[in-house]
């Protein structure tokens, strides 16, 4: 107790004279960003460092932009999340406030005498003067748990920007992605129209040397539009994703004009280790902390409210100014707990703790079955693009060899050709949304167990999980 | 290959004489008796009575006496077939080889066929256009017992007429006779027939369904065939008929497949001189440039080679002459395809557009393993652009031997040229 007493104390000195920022919860934001994220974080004050912090955005968007250098923009310009930091500002103010002491009251009170109910004198009296000082003595004793109470509200907003900060990083680098294969995509359908097109026209061609009917051409032409439309449609797809990231990023004007390389890299060698990944989750979710924090909070809050604290102890000291001298003594207002003792506002706070207790058993529980399948997800869209890339796209480039080689022999003709390379095309079309998925599956991932995965160790083989246990290989 | 013929000759002189004992049968047979006298020629004057028959890419099948009897022995199997260098096809045929080989007698000899059956299935041989006893006739379920896998029959009977038969399976008719089974049996008359030939050439036709890159002939089609051989050969790999000046050539065809084909040779007229069924009385014998040879017959031709140089034979549908080609082509006769055909390369690299200008003149890019270009070929003075059932008479004065003489050299201001102003 003594301990924390001075420590309150200390606090309402520093408060006094403090800055108003909340420098160390934002330095342990800006920790957790790195460790969690890889990526740097920045509270706009006014300081040299803003500088700084414009000229690496400009500067990451001069070059083609790469996932982590969406992210890092993001991250240093995306206004909502700059928005979120100032809770830090609020929660710090909280604290300090807890700290202080509550200030005194001072009070007057003049009274003159009735002239008329005394005889009448010829030295009028003097009139009287009461003052009184009055302290609110409950706030000294109460200083250490509200202190600890709004530190517990401190930890909590500190764990909710860090939040923010983890969910930003996940959000850009799925919108990121996003924009590279839709970029790609596109690309793929581009060729798709271009075989269109040459089908087309080699109709048309031959329509006009008298070579094929009218409904023949027709239908070349008809397949050639439907190209057209596909492709028209993977382009505003294009700008969709690249506004989407415009948003997150936060830039707008010549800012927009960024570029990128425009396809998904392939899927990396080896898969991070995937057991005992539901374990992680629990002990790095940040929302799950939080809610943890709440459940303590609640928990300090009903020590606060111990029925021998609840009657509101009021001390005061008066001083009265008679005409014979100064009268003064203390005084004290004391609230007799017959009716309300607080119980109601006890069980209102037990209630509130056992649906936070519930909550965060709830969370848990979902943060396991979103790592779970996240994971399972990993593991399957791995599979599959592998499937593509080892297994269909290299039948699909035979498939167009064999046919050029009966092209030239007169076994088939131009069209099949064509359509050959458009059937690849679709498959290639396949392979892309598939580690699209796969990419994002691994954003999900990492977003599920609070931020990075343990570093990669062995190609992932196994089977994706159904069970319960947290990724335990049989 | 012509080395060979004359190996055959030896053969021939070397082998045994006529069967003598079996004139006396022959001479009360019907067959005989109808012979009118002018056919038969001169008392033979030595033990060879035939010219051997030349079968080009084939061979002819040797024989053993026992007692008296010509034995024969076929073996029924799976064989693989060059049809021409870089296409093989697994076919079936007999002794290694479609058509298989050339069986070859005298009217009046005893024949004894015995044949050892390899394939995978039950088979039996059916002698085509050969009279004798119904139960040697070879038709499996009906005159004999289907001849199973592993199993040896024998067929044994008397040859009482003289012309160009066949032999083939009775038994699942339609896939071994698809899959090439088929030769030749060929009985000469008793005494050579005049005018005589000098020169005899037999040639089996047939088609075949190989899609490009495979090798297996497709049993179950019916009309779509796309390879087309002489002597399960296909040009540029068939032989040539190396003829001298002045000789009198025979050539027999036979035809087991499902179209008809007319074959046609150049620079001189023929007569068409017999049938499966037997020797057209000269009288009946009638002028063609073109026989046209059905299904399920043979055709002899006889014609004096007087015109030297390089003449070709072949079938006369076109489509028998190209090696094998889809027919659902898109037609580009007469489309422009400049700008596209640059668009579609960089879609598909090594693309070249065909078909403008028609098909001729094209570069082989290469086609799938065991696939050959439609047509092809190179002669002297160019492509030949040809491809199926297409070979050369090559007539040459003075030859003394039957190897290939080369091209053709065409006496001065006697080839066609352009003219010069």
């Amino acid at each position: 107790m003594p301990g924390r007493c001075v420590r309150a104390l200390l606090l309402v000195s520093i408060s006094a004279c403090a800055l108003p920022v909340a420098r160390p919860g934002f330095d342990s934001v800006r920790d957790l960003a790195m460790t969690r994220t890889g990526h740097r974080v920045h509270w706009y004050q006014g300081t040299p460092e803003d500088e700084q912090a414009f000229a690496a955005v400009r500067d990451l968007l001069s070059r083609p932009l790469t996932r982590d250098a969406a992210v890092q923009v993001a991250l240093l310009n995306n206004r909502s999340l700059l928005a979120v930091y100032e809770e830090l500002g609020v929660a710090q103010a909280d604290l300090v406030k807890a700290g202080l002491l509550a200030n005194p009251v001072f009070g007057v009170e003049l009274r003159s005498r009735n002239l008329a109910l005394n005889p009448p004198a010829l030295v009028p009296a003097p009139p009287e003067v009461e003052a009184s000082v009055g302290m609110d003595l409950l706030s000294i004793l109460l200083i250490p748990l509200r202190t600890r109470l709004a530190e517990q509200q401190f930890e909590q907003a500190r764990l909710r920007v860090g939040n923010a900060v983890i969910q930003l990083a996940a959000e850009v680098q799925t919108a990121f992605w996003e924009h590279e294969s839709a970029v790609q995509l596109a690309q793929a359908r581009r060729l798709f129209a271009e075989a269109a097109d040459a089908g087309a026209e080699l109709a048309r061609r031959q329509r006009e040397a008298g070579n094929i009917q009218e409904l023949e051409q027709a239908v070349e032409e008809s397949l050639m539009l439907e190209a057209r439309l596909g492709l028209a449609q993977a382009d505003a797809m294009v700008l969709e994703a690249r506004e989407h990231l415009n948003r997150l990023m936060g830039v707008w004007g010549p800012q927009t004009a960024w570029t990128s390389q425009g396809s998904l890299p392939d899927l990396p060698h080896a898969e991070p280790a995937v057991e005992k990944l539901e374990s992680l989750a629990v002990t790095e979710r940040l929302d799950l902390a939080a809610e943890r924090r709440q459940i303590e909070l609640l928990t300090r809050a009903l020590d606060l409210n111990r029925p021998w604290l609840l009657p509101l102890l009021d001390a005061d000291a008066h001083a009265e100014l008679e005409a014979d001298g100064l009268a003064f003594g203390p005084g004290v207002d004391v609230q007799i707990p017959i009716f309300d003792f607080g119980q109601a506002e006890r069980a209102a706070l037990r209630a509130q703790k056992r649906a936070a207790e519930q909550r965060f058993a709830g969370l848990a529980v979902d943060i396991r079955s979103e790592v779970r399948s996240a994971r399972n997800r990993l593991l399957t869209t791995r599979a599959m693009a592998e499937y593509y890339r080892d297994r269909l796209l290299p039948v699909r480039a035979r498939v167009v060899e064999q046919t050029l080689l009966l092209y030239n022999r007169m076994f088939l003709g131009v069209f099949a050709l064509l359509r050959a390379r458009q059937d690849e095309l679709a498959a290639r079309q396949g392979h892309i949304e598939t580690l699209l998925a796969y990419w994002q599956a691994r954003v999900e991932l990492e977003r599920a167990v609070g931020g990075r995965l343990p570093t990669p160790t062995v190609t992932e083989s196994s089977p994706p999980t159904s069970t319960g246990h947290t990724g335990h290989r049989p | 290959m012509k080395k060979r013929s004359l190996t055959r000759r030896q053969l021939v002189l070397g082998g045994p004489p006529l069967v003598a004992g079996g004139a006396a049968l022959l001479a009360t047979s019907p067959a005989a008796a109808d012979r009118p006298r002018a056919e038969q020629g001169p008392e033979p004057t030595g033990p060879q009575a035939y010219v051997p028959v030349v079968t080009p890419n084939g061979s002819t099948l040797p024989w053993t006496m026992d007692n008296g009897v010509k034995v024969f022995h076929l073996v029924a199997e799976p064989v693989k077939r060059e049809l021409t260098g870089g296409l093989v096809i697994n076919a079936w045929g007999y002794n290694g080889q479609t058509p298989g080989p050339t069986i070859e007698a005298v009217e009046g000899d005893r024949v004894r066929i015995l044949v050892t059956n390899k394939l995978p299935e039950r088979t039996s041989v059916h002698w085509h256009g050969v009279l004798l006893p119904n139960g040697m006739d070879g038709v499996g379920g009906l005159t004999q017992r289907h001849i199973d896998p592993g199993q040896t029959f024998a067929y044994e009977f008397t040859l009482r007429q003289h012309g160009t038969q066949m032999y083939h399976p009775h038994s699942d008719e339609m896939l071994q006779m698809a899959m090439g089974m088929m030769g030749f049996f060929i009985i000469h008359p008793r005494r050579a027939r005049t005018p005589t030939v000098d020169r005899d050439f037999a040639i089996f036709l047939h088609e075949w369904a190989v899609k490009p890159g495979t090798m297996t002939p497709d049993p179950s089609v019916m009309l779509d065939f796309n390879l087309f051989t002489f002597n399960g050969r296909t040009f540029p790999s068939i032989d040539h008929l190396v003829v001298r000046l002045g000789q009198r050539v025979r050539i027999r065809i036979a035809n087991l497949t499902m179209d008809s084909h007319p074959i046609h040779l150049h620079g001189h007229s023929f007569w068409v001189t017999g049938t499966d069924g037997g020797p057209i009385p000269p009288a009946a014998q009638w002028p063609e440039t073109t026989v046209n040879v059905p299904v399920g017959s043979t055709r002899d031709i006889e014609f004096v080679a007087d015109n030297p140089g390089d003449w070709p034979l072949h079938c006369h549908k076109t489509h028998h002459v190209m090696n094998g080609m889809g027919h659902d082509l898109p037609n580009m006769l007469g489309v422009n395809q400049q700008g596209v055909e640059g668009r579609i390369r960089r879609l598909v690299p090594g693309y070249m557009a065909m078909g403008t200008r028609g098909m001729g003149g094209m570069m082989d890019m290469g086609g799938p393993r065991n696939s050959v270009p439609m047509m092809t070929g190179t002669g002297p003075f160019g492509d030949m652009e040809m491809g199926g059932m297409f070979t050369v008479v090559k007539i040459r004065e003075g030859i003394t031997s039957y190897e290939d003489p080369g091209w053709y050299r065409h006496p001065p201001g006697t080839v066609a040229g352009p003219v010069t102003t």
